[in-house]
């Protein structure tokens, strides 16, 4: 029984793509620190059907990043489920629906600000935005001799406004299909090879119900630069996109070596129906990741080391424009004004086993060191920020294995070195840089969690979990800190 | 098992020791040289030949010349002293991109056997400035050494608000100046509204903008000639409704003391005007409204003051200047020809006239630049919350012996004007 928990801890913690980046309310008794993902993995994972009911805070002494809000609050339901229906085929399924509350956003009248960014339209009195998020994914895994081969389609939806002036209501859509294909290449070994598209959409409109009038919206084009022509009343903006992905990966059939490469390439277009769709600017995002992890047992201890690295390369462009006669816009040249470069390396150990008769031990210590750097050029200025992040993580857990009883505690430390900025007075007066914000001298956090199981039925289990994370920085030589707390019930049948 | 852990620990080392810290920030380096991941702009030398300003004499060589090249798009402003190429010839460098181009300078042309050096100015509304080479011709004009008259000293076209943070019309007014140092007559000085407007831009045909000034609604002081002296340094205020709005509204003015109202009698019952018998109108000889007449109150148009030549009466006027015209309107994509009966008032009747806009939706000025090449404005943006109550004033430049002010008056509002302050009809009074 105990070792059955054990590798299922390791399990998720190696597995579990379905539920690794669309989770929302992460649930302690399924430890996912987003390592190696792989689908095939799912096969070793029995059927199962999870209904979770949640709500999640995050709340702010100070205002960290202007245009992603101060607080936040989240409530909603998922269900997740997996089913096998024949020996060689497994089906799963997905569907979330959330409410959120986000408090005093402000230079951002966009959705999607980490996806869309620097290029979101602002204005100087934002305020509280309210959105609600639709998530539904279903995907299938069949096996036939030395092949696997499947297939997972996602779509998420979500629907944002504000109740007061200024007023957005953006809604965005994302389509994602991704596709695998397997060999049993060795004895121990698979390669999966997986294929991915996205298709994201967003319509951003912002109103004003004042009849005295309006303030002015910004299209921003990074590090506290905006496109002028357009600022005013231009207040529905477009955004479209693709996204290919490929990813190859080599993974044991019981331990030993596991490497994944990843590579991602998305285009997006901010587009301005009400001057007959130009584009205003281009994003284009390579992201490309080397992983290596190895699992090995020690005595009665698994032990899983890790290196992996990641490169994101994020290149804007925007789109001039000549003489506006007869109410058409030119297109003169595109100019490739902003770069954003993020490498990092990271290291981490995972390792579990028994700690007594009746507990065990699940522990993760990490070190990353981040590189991210920010470069905005236009025709007669240079503006530029760079920081280096250095952190270190530790994270253990207890888990009793009869009671089902989980009890986690992280600690995690960032220290940034190397900040540097270099840009002309602001074009606006009073905008906020969106990363120059959020840099502080360094940041410490401690997360307690504990999940409780609950077999209160015949057909099923209660998970009760809850956790806590109290995070304090400095930021502009002010003692600041967030408070981020969850708490969740499942039903697991 | 033992060639796996072996192949693992290379792997491990392999990215531990291939990308330490110093390795990344030799890469970060050696990006930041490289052109296919950071921002790159294309720069391109710009080559301007300075057009005579006058058929009358030639001008023999250029100097001094100024540039002040705005950034369409990005909005950006520079002032460059260019580089002398030849005696008409003139280099900058600038981004690739879309300009507006002021130049200004001086010009030295030999008039009986004496070199004479005249103030220039040249405009260029909006250029493409592409490739690495560029030459451009830009037309030149004297600067104006007309001498002083009547100007427009203050528009306050934008409203106000009521205490209920309502909207308040009724209440806008012009002021024009007596910017000379005699008594000037103000009888028969027309105010007029352009027909085109400073925020759409369309190819009218045909163009007349560089000889006439477009109109669409005119108005005109009564009086035989002496009836209305101004003396130097003084002003009248002509206002829509000259009542006391105060009473009504506490953020608006007393209009009772205005010189002249424009009175409209509308068609339509419910939109009627308010006559004040005490206050004399203005005559009406044009306005495009069936109803009663104000400036637009984002002031989206140009507004001018002239003088009809001696005699000519309003019906000769209109039949003379009426102006017909066409212009394809796009949307979505399709054509729309459009066409539009209005009138035109000549450049050389013209006293002076101001391009008002606000700059999200500034697309060009519609006057000749001899007669205003800037513009000034109300608020930044459509609907602007923060224009009420506000106007744009000439600026004043200096005191004459007499303790009258001078208004700056280069034909350039963006220069002359200051924009957005709070409105006072009686501030030249």
């Amino acid at each position: 029984m105990r070792y059955s928990i054990i590798s299922s801890l390791m399990i998720l913690f190696c597995a579990f793509s379905l539920s690794a980046q669309n989770r929302i309310f992460t649930n302690i008794d399924s430890l996912n620190p987003q390592a190696i993902s792989n689908i095939s993995k799912i096969y070793h994972l029995k059927d199962q059907t999870r209904v979770t009911l949640g709500h999640y805070n995050t709340l702010n002494s100070t205002l960290i990043q202007p245009q992603k809000g101060k607080n936040q609050y989240t409530s909603g339901l998922e269900v997740q489920s997996r089913y096998t229906l024949s020996p060689n085929l497994r089906v799963w399924g997905y569907a979330h629906y959330l409410q959120n509350k986000t408090t005093e956003i402000k230079w951002n009248e966009s959705s999607d600000i980490n996806r869309i960014g620097p290029y979101a339209m602002a204005d100087s009195i934002g305020g509280t935005r309210y959105s609600e998020n639709y998530e539904f994914i279903g995907g299938f895994l069949q096996t036939r001799h030395k092949w696997l081969w499947g297939g997972e389609m996602s779509y998420t939806a979500q629907l944002s406004y504000g109740k007061i002036d200024p007023r957005p209501k953006n809604s965005t859509s994302n389509l994602q299909l991704e596709t695998y294909a397997g060999y049993h290449i060795l004895p121990n070994y698979h390669l999966l090879v997986k294929g991915q598209y996205q298709r994201y959409k967003q319509t951003n409109t912002l109103k004003y119900f004042n009849e005295l009038g309006v303030y002015p919206s910004y299209h921003l084009t990074g590090i506290d630069t905006h496109y002028a022509r357009f600022k005013g009343t231009n207040n529905t903006i477009y955004f479209e996109g693709n996204q290919y992905g490929l990813q190859c990966e080599l993974f044991p059939q019981t331990h030993g070596i596991h490497l994944l490469m990843n590579y991602n390439k998305s285009y997006l277009d901010k587009i301005l129906p009400a001057h007959n769709n130009i584009i205003l600017n281009q994003l284009n995002n390579t992201y490309s990741q080397v992983t290596a992890l190895y699992t090995f047992k020690l005595n009665k201890h698994n032990i899983a080391p890790q290196i992996s690295t990641y490169y994101e390369k994020r290149q804007g462009y925007t789109h001039l424009y000549g003489d506006a006669a007869n109410n058409e816009f030119p297109f003169l040249l595109s100019n490739h004004e902003y770069t954003q470069k993020c490498q990092s390396i990271d290291a981490k150990i995972a390792l579990s086993g028994p700690l007594t008769s009746h507990w065990d031990y699940y522990l993760i210590a990490q070190y990353e060191y981040t590189h991210n750097q920010e470069i905005q050029k236009a025709s007669q200025s240079y503006r530029n920020q760079k920081y280096a992040n250095y952190s270190s993580s530790a994270s253990v857990s207890w888990t009793h294995a009869l009671w089902k009883y989980t009890i986690n505690y992280t600690w995690e430390k960032h220290h940034i070195i190397d900040y540097k900025q270099q840009y002309s007075p602001s074009e606006i007066e009073g905008l906020l840089k969106y990363d120059a914000n959020y840099l502080s001298s360094g940041s410490y956090s401690q997360n307690i969690a504990t999940a409780i199981h609950y077999k209160g039925c015949s057909f099923g289990e209660f998970i009760l979990s809850a956790s806590y994370s109290h995070i304090d920085y400095t930021q502009a030589l002010q003692k600041s800190n967030t408070q981020q707390m969850n708490i969740n019930l499942s039903l697991v049948f | 098992m033992k060639t796996s852990k072996l192949l693992f620990l290379c792997l491990m080392s392999i990215v531990l020791f291939s990308c330490t810290e110093d390795e990344i920030e030799k890469i970060n380096n050696k990006d930041t040289q490289n052109p296919d991941t950071n921002p790159t702009i294309e720069y391109t030398n710009l080559a301007i030949t300075l057009q005579q300003p006058s058929k009358s004499f030639t001008v023999e060589s250029s100097s001094q010349v100024e540039v002040i090249a705005t950034n369409i798009n990005s909005g950006k402003k520079d002032t460059i002293d260019a580089k002398a190429i030849d005696d008409m010839r003139v280099e900058v460098k600038l981004a690739q991109g879309f300009y507006k181009l002021e130049v200004s300078g001086e010009m030295s042309y030999l008039l009986d056997k004496t070199t004479q050096t005249i103030q220039f100015k040249g405009y260029i509304e909006s250029t493409k400035v592409l490739g690495k080479d560029m030459n451009l011709d830009i037309p030149t004009y004297i600067q104006s050494t007309k001498a002083g008259d009547f100007v427009l000293a203050e528009i306050f076209f934008a409203g106000t608000q009521t205490d209920e943070g309502k909207k308040y019309r009724g209440d806008t007014y012009f002021v024009i100046y007596n910017n000379s140092s005699e008594t000037k007559y103000a009888d028969g000085i027309v105010l007029m509204e352009s027909a085109f407007m400073t925020v759409s831009k369309y190819n009218y045909t045909p163009d007349v903008m560089d000889s006439k000034f477009t109109v669409e609604a005119i108005y005109k002081i009564p009086g035989d000639g002496t009836q209305y002296p101004v003396k130097a340094g003084q002003s009248l205020v002509i206002c829509d409704r000259a009542i006391d709005h105060t009473t009504a509204n506490s953020h608006s003015f007393d209009l009772s003391k205005a010189d002249f109202e424009w009175y409209d009698d509308s068609k339509v019952p419910s939109i009627a005007d308010i006559d004040n018998p005490a206050v004399p109108n203005l005559e009406k000889i044009f306005c495009y409204s069936p109803t009663i007449w104000a400036p637009h109150d984002r002031g989206f148009h140009s507004y001018a003051i002239g003088r009809l030549p001696k005699g000519m009466t309003h019906e000769e006027y209109l039949t003379q200047q009426a102006y017909h015209y066409t212009y394809d309107m796009v949307i979505g994509g399709k054509t729309y020809p459009c066409e539009r009966d209005k009138y035109t008032f000549p450049n050389d009747w013209i006293l002076d006239a101001v391009n008002l806009s606000i700059q999200a939706k500034y697309e060009w000025i519609i006057t000749s630049p001899t007669l205003d090449a800037g513009w000034s404005y109300c608020g930044t943006v459509d609907r602007d919350a923060t224009r009420y109550g506000k106007s744009v004033r000439r600026k004043v430049i200096a005191t004459d012996v007499n303790g009258n002010k001078i208004l700056k008056d280069t034909n350039n509002s963006t220069n002359d004007f200051d924009a957005e302050q709070t409105a006072n009809p009686y501030y030249f009074k």
